[in-house]
């Protein structure tokens, strides 16, 4: 087989997303399985976490979705009224005058409110969870236990599952609704019989992505999980602890990675739907639906309201006075390690899209569910000295490898996938790979990669769970609100929160201002 | 005449299966089918953009062009989408393949004003493409296909996002430019009044398999 370059460079990524197995694997030359009593109930306890939380998601995020359906199509009808009255224009004169079309607030109006919808899946997850549980404290005790997992789990995923099923019905279903508002289909049997049949295969692709997302969760049940809401990936870190029982710990993650694989094979073996845009055209019958539209809104409502009402108490304002140099080296540290992780993201999103043409190495980022956490954390504690210099690359290179995954299958591979034709034709041009690199594949992506860095930069400013392991003497915003959080002190760790949302939206702003500036740059 | 043998080429349930296919040297020929017969998948193996299997064998004016890599064999193909570079203007798009084979800046000059000429791209020429019209950007493409003088030019459904009188205008345009550079083209069409203002040699697949040739 002829090994070129590009394979070369695959290779070499795939290691770096694998670097922990290896550490492992050289450390623990021999697997064990722990006995299998105390292994067994965790698994099976993880698998119906996950999957009641997909399961709970997927069935609210259909619902939420119709209720963003009925929201959007309310302006619509007006609108349509209005184009009814505009005089049509003189043949053959162009309608469209590009580069200077209106602002079309009805279309930032539906894109502001789907990023509301997603915010619960967005930030990190420390940020809702302690939000949610402001709120629920001012009813009732909070419980630590599997249900709180469950809950968060599903209020994290609605939001995002109502945004894909509305997006997807807003685009294929086309005239079904009026058909089915003219033959007198009644809206649960429309529901039932055309739109469950219509999208099972999306519908399963969703509920598999949402069920190894929880399958593999750490943050959430570490923070509130208690007992009975162990999971699998806490397990494995337990086990990581005591050098003694690494080989347990090893056996484990193969057991979690296989089964999550297996998963990932069923989704990639689903056939790609043929993109059809048909915008949906009925908005009267799904009209009573609007009031669904709570499910997907309510939870990031929750993430202000719990965040909100904080700074009224002044014992909170001493609080902070008093740990008020811990707080500003914590801003500084957590600016480094954001930063750090995104430009990381960018220069890896890069080195994928160069290999762009090696299918395998697409293939194994969408498959590969993200290394353990709590694998990489002790992976990256195993070498390298503790300096803070060397804590702070382990810090950064272990967060981008842990997110590369995630972001890639985010946006990345749709869009790479866009370009196929463009460098086929490239490559039938005698472009050279590099040439190919710097004035097709880079000027189109750049824009997606610096925003996914971007959101890398805010999820690494809010991680505790891989934080917790590698940072050492050293801490961060995330860390001291985990501490906070742990000695029950809510208030204290919601102000900091806000401090940790600034600082995140700060190493946010500075990739998407980079890629406002690329988009700028090749577009306009 | 330049022909191809043994074509097989598997799609999943799909199979490409053409055992021979003649056609002449020169002008336009035009290959026809309903929709998933495989004309697309057949051209991009003329391209060697596809995994075809062992012992096809294309000779193109007593050359085998299953020996040279997909640049080498100097064929242009025009997709149906066009796939002009979105970022990039209407002249960069058309000297991108000059530049990606590194044909001196010249002798491109010269080709690339006789292009202007040809298919009047005067007025656009620095405009980013998405900024033009489907007809703009279909002489943008054709520029781009023609600019590095190929041996053998593809175009497939090149007409398909145009409607009525212009799309009447881009193929007499095309037959135009076609009889002026005297490049052999293989043109893959649905349209009848395409295929008779065209073609020389038509072709009819169906299924994966040659069912018609004829003059």
């Amino acid at each position: 087989m002829k090994v070129n370059r590009t394979h070369f460079f695959s290779f070499f990524l795939m290691a770096l997303v694998l670097f922990p197995v290896f550490v492992f694997l050289f450390k623990v030359p021999l697997l064990q399985f722990p006995a299998s009593s105390e292994w067994f109930e965790v698994f099976i306890s993880t698998l119906l976490q996950a999957g009641l939380s997909a399961f709970f998601s997927v069935l609210l995020g259909i619902f939420g979705a119709l209720g963003l359906c009925a929201f959007s199509n309310i302006p619509n009808r007006y609108r349509k009224k209005r184009n009814l009255q505009r005089p049509s224009l003189p043949l053959g004169e162009n309608k469209k005058t590009p580069g200077k079309s209106k602002t079309d607030w009805n279309s930032i109006k539906k894109k502001g409110l789907e990023l509301f919808c997603l915010l619960p899946a967005l930030l990190p997850p420390l940020i809702p969870v302690l939000a949610w549980i402001n709120v629920f404290e001012f009813f009732y005790h909070f419980p630590f236990s599997f249900y709180s997992v469950l809950a968060i789990h599903i209020c994290m995923n609605v939001g995002f599952t109502s945004v894909f099923f509305f997006r997807l019905f807003q685009n294929q279903t086309g005239s079904l609704p009026a058909w089915a508002f003219l033959h007198g289909v009644s809206r649960l049997y429309f529901l039932k019989k055309i739109l469950f049949f219509e999208f099972r295969k999306d519908i399963i692709l969703i509920f598999l992505l949402i069920f190894s997302f929880c399958f593999t969760s750490f943050s959430v049940p570490l923070l509130i999980g208690g007992v009975s809401g162990q999971t699998m990936e806490v397990f494995i870190a337990e086990k990581l602890k005591d050098p003694a029982t690494w080989p347990e710990a090893m056996a484990l993650f193969t057991i979690e990675t296989v089964f999550i694989f297996i998963f990932f094979i069923l989704l990639y073996g689903r056939e790609e739907k043929e993109v059809r845009i048909v915008k949906q055209t009925e908005p009267l019958y799904l009209l009573p639906c609007l009031p669904f539209l709570i499910l997907p809104v309510l939870p990031s409502l929750l993430i202000f309201l719990g965040l909100g009402d904080v700074f009224s108490s002044e014992a909170v304002w001493r609080d902070l006075f008093t740990i008020k140099e811990s707080v500003a080296m914590a801003v500084i540290q957590t600016l480094f390690v954001g930063i750090g992780t995104g430009l990381l993201v960018l220069f890896l999103l890069a080195f994928v899209a160069f290999c762009l043409r090696d299918l395998f190495l697409r293939h194994f980022l969408v498959a590969y569910s993200g290394a353990s956490v709590a694998f990489m954390g002790f992976a990256f504690l195993l070498i390298g000295s503790d300096g803070p210099i060397t804590v702070g690359m382990k810090w950064s290179v272990g967060l981008a490898l842990l997110f590369l995954p995630t972001l890639y299958r985010l946006m990345g591979e749709s869009l790479l996938r866009r370009l196929k034709n463009q460098i086929q034709l490239a490559d039938l041009m005698g472009a050279s790979r590099g040439l190919s690199f710097i004035k097709v594949i880079w000027p189109q992506c750049a824009g997606v990669f610096f925003f996914l860095s971007g959101i890398a930069a805010f999820w690494a400013c809010g991680d505790f769970a891989y934080s917790s392991i590698v940072a050492g003497e050293q801490t961060h915003l995330a860390l001291l609100i985990q501490d906070l959080f742990s000695s029950y002190r809510f208030e204290l760790a919601t102000v900091l929160t806000w401090f940790l949302i600034l600082s995140g939206t700060f190493c946010f702003s500075l990739f998407a201002g980079g890629a406002f500036v690329l988009y700028k740059k090749s577009y306009l | 005449m330049s022909y191809i043998k043994n074509l097989i080429c598997n799609q999943g349930d799909f199979k490409l299966d053409i055992p021979f296919m003649e056609w002449p040297d020169k002008g336009v020929s035009v290959l026809t089918g309903p929709s998933g017969s495989g004309k697309s998948t057949l051209a991009l193996a003329l391209c060697g953009l596809k995994k075809v299997e062992k012992g096809f064998q294309w000779i193109f004016k007593d050359q085998d062009m299953v020996l040279l890599s997909p640049p080498d064999r100097n064929i242009s193909l025009m997709f149906q989408s066009l796939e002009l570079f979105p970022h990039l203007s209407a002249e960069q798009n058309i000297l991108f393949p000059a530049q990606a084979r590194k044909i001196d800046k010249q002798e491109t000059q010269k080709r690339m004003c006789v292009l202007q000429e040809h298919l009047k791209l005067f007025s656009f020429l620095k405009k980013p493409v998405f900024m033009l019209s489907g007809g703009e950007k279909q002489r943008v493409a054709l520029a781009r296909a023609l600019i590095v003088k190929p041996r053998f030019l593809i175009l497939d459904e090149p007409f398909s996002s145009l409607d009525g009188q212009l799309r009447k205008q881009a193929a007499t345009l095309i037959k135009n430019i076609l009889e002026w550079e005297k490049c052999p083209t293989l043109l893959i069409s649905h349209s009848e009044e395409e295929i008779k203002t065209l073609a020389q040699k038509i072709f009819y697949i169906h299924t994966g398999k040659l069912q018609l040739a004829g003059v």
